[in-house]
């Protein structure tokens, strides 16, 4: 099998699409509920990593050529 | 001190992960809890508590290795458990009671997620737009817009004006229509193949041409089946500016917290 399933995602989309689906949604703490960090509308903090990780592959990138 | 970070959800009866490592190395082990089991490990307060947590999340340098090994164990925790709920990134609990309480307590609640899962993964849809070619094709596809650039070219400067005015806005609301029409075409392709969608909301100026978002849920091993799909989008609408991207298979995090009826 291929693909994210059971590889690690490294291209430069992929990382897009790992925040997308690992973060986008909100980081749930639930139990003891004595840790939160829900507090935040995540879509936007969301958006926030996504574009912060595009600058970052950007200047990766950069560096390597 | 430290916390215990959740991975996934499965059906009790699974196997203990073996081998397999979490965040910072930590071994990934089952906690059980009635008919439900949680794949976990420790993780250091100092990084995953509240406040260190919620500062993290801004740093990608910190943020992105870890959502990797979280995804690493996902993908392994999926190859061994059919179905599995994967969870987000950063579920933390204080300690092993917690997550066994929270495992009694949700049961009702995951438990008619497993069957909507078993044998799935999912998959992200994007319909992109190239805006310069989606236009060039409306300006030779559409009559109205060639009827309003010919009264423009012939008409006196203030109507041709007004007509101008009048062609952007027609150029607007036919782009519109098209947007609309290709999206439905992706969204029928998938649904006539039995897959189900969750259409993502998009975000404004979210960039890269990007017209819908969508998370697909499928076979696992339906991987041939969507690019074909894609293939035949392409197919249709290339020449008209659009495309179909597809990202996967991944494990369900979408479909975990889709409600399944």
């Amino acid at each position: 099998m291929s693909g994210p399933l059971a590889a690690l995602p490294d291209e430069e989309l992929s990382v897009l699409d790992l925040a997308d689906r690992l973060l986008n949604r909100g980081v749930v703490i639930t139990g003891e509920a004595t840790i939160s960090v829900a507090g935040v509308d995540l879509v936007y903090l969301g958006l926030n990593l996504i574009l912060t990780a595009v600058e970052t592959i950007a200047q990766r990138e950069a560096r390597t050529k | 001190m430290s916390l215990v970070y959740v991975y996934a959800i499965a059906r009790g009866g699974s196997a203990e992960p073996k081998g397999l490592r979490g965040l910072d190395d930590g071994a990934v082990r089952a906690v059980r809890g009635d008919d439900l089991a949680a794949f976990v490990s420790d993780v250091p307060e100092s990084d995953f508590a509240e406040v260190p947590l919620n500062a993290h999340l801004a740093d990608m340098e910190w943020l992105t290795p870890r959502a990797v090994r979280h995804q690493e164990v996902n993908a392994a925790l999926s190859e061994a458990n059919d179905p599995l709920v994967p969870l987000s990134f950063g579920t933390v609990f204080r300690d092993e009671l917690g997550v066994a309480r929270m495992l009694r307590e949700r049961a009702s609640e995951i438990g008619p997620r497993f069957e909507a899962l078993r044998g799935k993964a999912e998959w992200i849809a994007v319909v992109r737009r190239d805006k310069e070619k989606a236009l060039a094709a409306l300006e030779s596809a559409s009559e109205a817009l060639r009827a309003l650039r010919s009264a423009i070219s012939t008409a006196p400067p203030g109507r041709a004006y007004l007509a101008g005015r009048r062609l952007e806005e027609t150029k607007r609301q036919e782009l519109r229509g098209v947007d609309a029409a290709a999206i439905g075409a992706a969204m029928d392709a998938f649904e006539r193949a039995g897959m189900r969608l969750f259409r993502e909301p998009l975000v404004e100026d979210a960039g890269g041409n990007m017209l819908a978002r969508f998370s697909v849920l499928a076979e696992r091993d339906a991987g041939r089946g969507l690019a074909s799909i894609g293939a035949a989008f392409g197919a249709a609408w290339d020449d008209r500016g659009y495309a179909l991207e597809l990202s996967g298979p991944w494990p369900a995090y979408r479909f975990s917290t889709v409600d399944p009826t």
